[in-house]
């Protein structure tokens, strides 16, 4: 396949069934030099891995979170409680979490370039390669080129988020906007997601049969991924018409709408839930709000046990239904937040070292790596960039992520920055 | 007449760390801050000049929660681990009188004494609201105040009752014996709600007029992330519960009233905590609408020391640039921290 990024977003939506067919030798079939072919098993066993984001927009701080630094200058006023991993500590603001550990890798020594939301939310999202002139995708688009849909034929990318939905095409970068995020806003499902009622079975199928003929008629005379091109928001919308009881909130069993905590964060990532179920490849939630520059510690106060709660109850359920085995869980944010308190008692915005949290298929549970000094105000042992954790990411997921490359028409391109490689201790 | 003059700011003093709240010693001759590096620092005043003694210690994360005697040299401090302790505020060594480790469980944030300054009552994040002696700490009452964080309490004057503010800014009026919430009071403007963020506006409660009207004051926070908030205080009539006057300090920009001291004038002076390199020290009369003087020139303020005799006060501001991304050095490298300039002002007459 062949892509460009001057092309038009209709000229790159490909159809399910081309999706499916792609994905199953993927690498082969991108034709990519130096690129090992998976045995079938092998690639059976890496379609079905699947992946949740937990996206804390404008920067969760690490030091009410994962790096406590109590009683100490720029400590805060919360105090650090122990884990369900022996010697290790968190915040006390996370006490659900806390019993989650034994199934996290929490990486403390994220160094990362920019501290600014407008260019440091993309540079993070796209695991900031080195600059080659192209757009490079989002993770959740990268995941959907890389492995595919799985074998549900679901949308790949889902992304959960408050606010209104749609089909975000600039997730995909260079990789075409048919590698988009189908994002859900509010919970609500896309538009139109039902068939009316008004509409019969036998009127259904004569409208099909006149979508295709149009379809092909279109096709005609184009290139083949043209024509179905056409047929791709349809397949994707056919699928979640199946799935039309997940966006149903009062069909949730009460006991987990309790766990998950009645909150924005708790409601999507129950949604979250279900989508991984029924076998969306890569769901990314979002939750808004975390730039805390004022009142941080009141914020947090409120922001982070909801938080707490929504991301252990899914940890929980997650590993009781063993889909650990499968599902690499990642939470981060752009940046954490200063060390130093403000004058309007906030923290800002803070790249040098930061906390991220992960777990699941492929990552090592139990380990903290990477120590900030006592304060919090450096890094005290080997600093990791956003390209590391890219490529332990896609290590844990089955990707060779030094020998896997993107073609973009004829340029290669390494899916992670080629000047890092996985983090070793954070991989099983 | 010290009502009707202005202050004048004679001197600043910088200090290596950023303050929560000051108070001149029970002798006023001593300058007390507590501050986010879990200790109590002390200055001497002598002539205007602070100099700097030993600091209380053995406090954990924030020192935020104070109260003083009405009559004798007691200082109640606590902790946002729990602690609680009295202290002599004139002696040089910081023994405490007497000392509880854990009389809440986590963050207390906020106190206050009985106006006969025989019971301190105590409450924060663990819900429960605390009636202690004086004298030698001995938990007199405890009321489960509900599931939510307590950011403010006051005993009102006849001892009989209590209030406190919560996360939501829902006023509860509490019988500490019995431990019955008696009534409700409705402040809940003070309250906003943001993307999985509740913003609780309220900063203190406080008696006047004899117990016959309740203040609160703090802010209507109108965001989430940086603070904003119209700074307002709400007047209470005790008896009908009725919010019967709100007066306003400023807009959105400057925030929070972090502090708020009466002085013998009869007028209100307060600080604000403002937006990135802003805060204000505002003179208010309680019968006019807006201050009678506010003063821009400090950045962030947060607390407000006022002399007995109401001729003299300090300020407790933030230096400037505070607010900044990423890592802010020295020339040596080193990490730079923040601080809270120390203002004294006096009274022109």
């Amino acid at each position: 396949m062949l892509y460009s990024h001057l092309c038009t977003p209709r000229e790159h939506h490909l159809s399910r069934r081309q999706m499916l067919g792609a994905m199953g030798g993927m690498a082969a079939g991108l034709g990519l030099a130096g690129v090992q072919a998976p045995t079938f098993a092998e690639d059976l066993a890496r379609n079905e891995k699947q992946v949740l984001l937990v996206w804390l927009d404008g920067g969760m701080s690490q030091l009410e979170t994962w790096d406590p630094k109590p009683n100490t200058r720029y400590g805060g006023p919360y105090r650090s409680i122990s884990t369900s991993v022996p010697g290790v500590q968190i915040s006390e603001l996370m006490p659900h979490t806390a019993r989650q550990m034994h199934n996290l890798a929490v990486v403390r020594t994220m160094k990362t370039e920019d501290p600014n939301h407008s260019s440091g939310v993309p540079k993070i999202l796209r695991g900031q390669p080195k600059d080659r002139g192209v757009v490079y995708p989002y993770l959740g688009s990268a995941v959907a080129k890389l492995l595919g849909p799985t074998s549900t034929g679901l949308p790949p990318y889902v992304w959960v988020k408050p606010g209104s939905g749609g089909f975000i095409s600039k997730h995909a970068g260079f990789l075409g906007a048919k590698y988009g995020a189908l994002a859900v806003g509010n919970g609500k499902p896309p538009e139109n997601l039902v068939r009316p009622e008004s509409i019969s079975n036998a009127d259904d199928e004569a409208r099909n049969d006149l979508r295709k003929r149009l379809n092909e008629r279109f096709a005609a005379g184009r290139r083949r991924d043209y024509g179905e091109a056409n047929s791709f928001v349809f397949d994707l919308s056919e699928k979640l018409m199946q799935h039309a009881d997940l966006f149903d909130a009062s069909q949730l069993p009460a006991n987990d709408v309790e766990r998950y905590g009645k909150s924005e964060i708790g409601e999507n990532m129950l949604l979250a839930r279900g989508l991984l179920e029924a076998g969306v490849r890569m769901v990314h939630v979002q939750s808004y709000g975390w730039d805390t520059h004022g009142d941080n510690f009141n914020a947090h106060a409120t922001r982070v046990p909801r938080f707490d709660r929504a991301f252990a109850a899914m940890m929980h359920d997650l590993d009781e239904r063993g889909m650990l085995d499968n599902v690499l869980v990642i939470c981060m944010a752009e940046f954490g937040r200063t060390p130093r308190i403000n004058g309007s008692i906030g923290r800002d915005h803070w790249n040098i070292a930061w906390s991220l949290a992960m777990g699941g298929t492929g990552i090592r549970p139990g380990v903290v790596v990477g120590e900030t000094n006592a304060e919090g105000t450096d890094v005290k042992s080997q600093p990791y960039d956003i390209g590391h954790m890219f490529h332990t990411w896609y290590s844990a997921l089955g990707i060779d992520s030094q020998r896997t490359e993107y073609h973009n028409g004829n340029q290669p391109l390494p899916i992670a920055h080629d000047d890092y490689q996985p983090v070793r201790e954070l991989l099983t | 007449m010290i009502e009707e003059s202005i202050p004048k700011e004679t001197s600043s003093v910088d200090t290596t760390r950023q303050l929560c709240w000051i108070r001149f010693s029970h002798d006023g001759k001593r300058l007390l801050g507590g501050g986010y590096d879990a200790l109590i620092r002390r200055w001497n005043l002598v002539d205007e000049e602070l100099t700097e003694i030993d600091p209380i210690d053995g406090f954990h994360g924030w020192v935020q929660a104070f109260a003083q005697h009405p009559e004798e040299p007691l200082l109640f401090a606590a902790d946002s681990w729990g602690r609680l302790a009295c202290f002599d505020d004139s002696a040089e060594v910081t023994v405490p009188k007497w000392d509880l480790p854990s009389a809440h469980d986590g963050w207390i944030r906020t106190m206050s004494i009985s106006h006969d300054g025989k019971q301190l009552a105590t409450a924060g994040n663990d819900h429960h609201i605390r009636m202690f002696d004086t004298t030698d700490g001995t938990l007199l009452h405890e009321v489960e105040a509900g599931d939510d964080d307590i950011f403010s309490v006051a005993i009102h004057p006849d001892g009989k009752s209590v209030v406190s503010g919560d996360l939501f800014c829902t006023l509860k009026v509490w019988n500490p014996v019995s431990g019955e919430c008696t009534r409700e009071l409705d402040a809940r403007k003070m309250h906003f709600y943001d993307r999985d963020q509740d913003v609780c506006g309220l900063r203190s409660l406080r008696f006047l007029d004899e117990g016959r009207t309740l203040l609160a004051t703090g802010a209507e926070p109108t965001e989430a992330g940086r603070g904003h908030g119209v700074p307002v205080l709400y007047f209470y009539d005790w008896d009908s519960g009725e919010l019967t006057k709100r007066l306003e300090q400023g807009d959105s920009n400057d925030g929070f009233i972090a502090d708020l001291v009466t002085h013998p004038g009869g007028f209100f002076m307060s600080v604000t905590t403002g937006q990135p390199g802003k805060g204000k020290l505002i003179f208010h009369r309680r019968d006019e609408e807006r201050p009678f003087f506010e003063y821009t020139k400090m950045s962030n303020t947060h607390s407000i020391a006022l002399q007995a005799d109401g001729h003299k006060f300090f300020v407790a501001a933030t230096n400037r640039n505070s607010q900044g991304n990423g890592a802010v050095s020295d020339k040596e490298g080193n990490y730079l921290g923040n601080f809270s300039p120390l203002h004294l002002f006096t009274f022109e007459n």
